[in-house]
């Protein structure tokens, strides 16, 4: 069965990484391209028509199209979907300068409680959730390839001021919020690799895009999280959960 | 012959002030004791109506005080239901003045109370502001780092505010029977436990709550001598009464005992205003016309109409740039918002018949 795999402008890594693992390390043919950038997750992209999911953002649909010969998501096709976990978006706010999760107990910040912060993740993950709902609810069986790690922000080139410990306390929280939701619908979720994570779960540089990119990984990150990606779907093959499923 | 009434203006005539005119027509009600200017820094709390004053305040372009704003990162609606923007802080309703005055005394750590962190089905609630965090706080640590930063932002209050706005809510109140602690709800009513043993119930006559607003003001005049005070009645009635009488005279005696209290505030302080809304919904002339027809909350046109002749009266009030926010806004959704706000003593209701 070929894996499809599309999502945000964090798929472009993952499909470096693939194409590498096909020509160098015997990996079966996949279909991975990215439809957009994050920032298309930002207001609603897809909905039901006729009982399958199709992409009601423009360029989606174009590059769903255009890359893998879809109109829609039919559920006989195994997806990974990269979106989600794409935590930046949370933390670059530059409402954290004078807020901190409660967890954290730092003085003179207003506390973000957990059900406030939980609120937070949901509205920002709002339509990337209803997607994935849908997906479920019409019989396709998804699973999340997971954004990376965040990259340590310098504030000079990020405008990010925030310190670390607080991203690093809110990327974790959200990623932690993201896998329940996930594990409440039985999608599994493929997290980065571990090796790409510096000690304060920060992605590594050399697994980083670097220069003036604030949040991509680069092609040695695509190999490591295809390598992941793949470890995952021959384990769902060997327990037979990667058949699809009506709904 | 001559005599005091032949020098009255009309507006002390019920003849030529109320009975000649509907209600939406009355005028001169209110004439404002001292003016509220647009720099002056405003702080209100009170009862559930005190929210439509907080949120005219801010809309309408005043220097509206918010000690204690939401994160800039959640939206509007967000933050109304994590009890923010609703006034000067987040602490919720305030029903009482004893209960404000215990705030304050909380906020500088001079009196702390027995109930510390109420747990109810696993999620944990401040007692003094149950309301603020729907489905209460995950841990009770949580609570407490809410709580102190919270308090903290309180005690900046009183020094930076020349206007502190008051609603009276109630009379009736509960209270912990060991350290007088007043709260904002019946424990046990929506969380916490209700223990006869511990919690009791109090009815505050009207001395009480003379001497209770008269220490709040001079404890907030010690913190900024040329403070002034407006103070109004909710023309909210009781959805629920704890004495052993109907819900009417009970409500009647809450409503008078406060506006009598106001009354004599009024009359004693020349920093003091009295402002009438619960005349400009409750009393008689009025009709009920301001009510929705439960004859309890009060319909978007009674904000209206409150609001209106408030700020109407106040020249900075009309003079204001309102822009499209300022009035009550026509929009249905927007409308309800402003006609609803949060009120802890609704939940009585689900133990009536």
């Amino acid at each position: 069965m070929t894996l499809y795999i599309c999502g945000n402008s964090h798929t472009r890594a993952l499909r470096a990484g693939a194409m590498y693992l096909e020509e160098h390390e015997g990996a079966e043919p996949m279909v991975v391209f990215p439809l957009g950038t994050a920032d298309h997750e930002a207001a609603p992209f897809s909905e039901i028509v006729d009982g399958q999911v199709v992409l009601t953002n423009d360029r989606f649909h174009k590059k769903l199209k255009q890359f893998f010969g879809f109109s829609s998501f039919e559920p006989q096709h195994r997806w990974g979907i990269c979106l989600g976990n794409h935590n930046s978006r949370i933390f670059r706010h530059e409402g954290w300068l004078s807020a901190a999760p409660t967890w954290m107990n730092a003085k003179g910040k207003t506390p973000v409680s957990e059900a406030l912060f939980q609120r937070i993740v949901e509205d920002d993950q709002i339509y990337i959730r209803r997607f994935l709902t849908q997906l479920i609810s019409t019989g396709v069986r998804p699973f999340v390839i997971s954004a990376p790690w965040p990259v340590r922000p310098d504030p000079e080139l990020t405008g990010i001021e925030l310190s670390h410990d607080v991203i690093k306390a809110i990327d974790t929280r959200a990623r932690v919020l993201f896998s329940e939701w996930l594990a409440e619908r039985d999608i599994a979720i493929v997290a980065p690799p571990v090796e790409a994570a510096d000690e304060d779960g920060f992605l590594k540089p050399n697994y980083a895009k670097g220069g003036d990119d604030p949040c991509h990984g680069n092609n040695k990150y695509g190999r490591a999280m295809m390598r992941k990606v793949l470890a995952h779907e021959a384990k769902m093959a060997q327990s037979g959960e990667n058949v699809t499923r009506l709904a | 012959m001559d005599n005091p009434y032949k020098h009255q203006p009309s507006k002390a005539f019920w003849r030529s002030a109320v009975a000649e005119y509907s209600p939406i027509e009355m005028d001169g009600v209110y004439e404002p004791r001292f003016e509220i200017t647009p720099e002056m820094a405003i702080s209100a709390a009170g009862s559930c109506f005190a929210q439509h004053i907080a949120r005219q305040f801010r809309q309408r372009g005043y220097n509206f005080q918010d000690f204690e704003p939401a994160p800039r990162m959640i939206d509007a609606e967000t933050a109304d239901e994590f009890g923010y923007t609703q006034y000067s802080a987040r602490y919720g309703n305030i029903y009482s003045v004893r209960q404000l005055v215990q705030l304050f005394e909380r906020a500088e750590g001079r009196f702390e109370p027995e109930d510390h962190v109420w747990e109810t089905g696993g999620r944990f609630y401040d007692p003094f502001r149950p309301s603020v965090q729907p489905g209460g706080f995950a841990t009770e640590a949580e609570c407490l780092v809410e709580r102190r930063f919270h308090l903290e932002q309180v005690a900046k209050m009183l020094k930076k505010t020349d206007l502190f706005v008051f609603t009276f809510g109630l009379t009736e109140a509960w209270e912990n029977l060991n350290d007088h602690a007043v709260l904002p709800t019946c424990p046990g009513a929506d969380v916490g436990t209700f223990d006869p043993e511990l919690y009791g119930f109090k009815n505050f006559r009207f001395a009480e709550i003379l001497e209770d607003a008269e220490t709040f003001i001079l404890y907030a005049r010690e913190r900024n001598p040329e403070m002034k005070f407006l103070f109004t009645v909710s023309p909210v009635p009781l959805t629920a009464t704890a004495t052993d009488q109907h819900v009417l005279p009970a409500t009647v005696y809450s409503k008078s005992v406060l506006r009598a209290v106001c009354g004599e505030l009024t009359m004693k302080y020349d920093f003091v205003d009295y402002y009438p809304s619960y005349e400009l919904v409750a009393s008689h002339p009025m009709r009920g016309l301001f009510y929705r027809p439960n004859m309890r909350q009060v319909a978007l046109e009674g904000v209206a109409r409150v609001m209106d002749v408030f700020f109407g009266a106040h020249a900075a009030g009309a003079a204001v740039q309102c822009g499209d926010n300022a009035a009550v806004s026509s929009d249905a959704a927007d409308a309800k918002r402003i006609a609803d706000v949060a009120c802890d003593e609704e939940i009585l209701e689900m133990f009536g018949s």
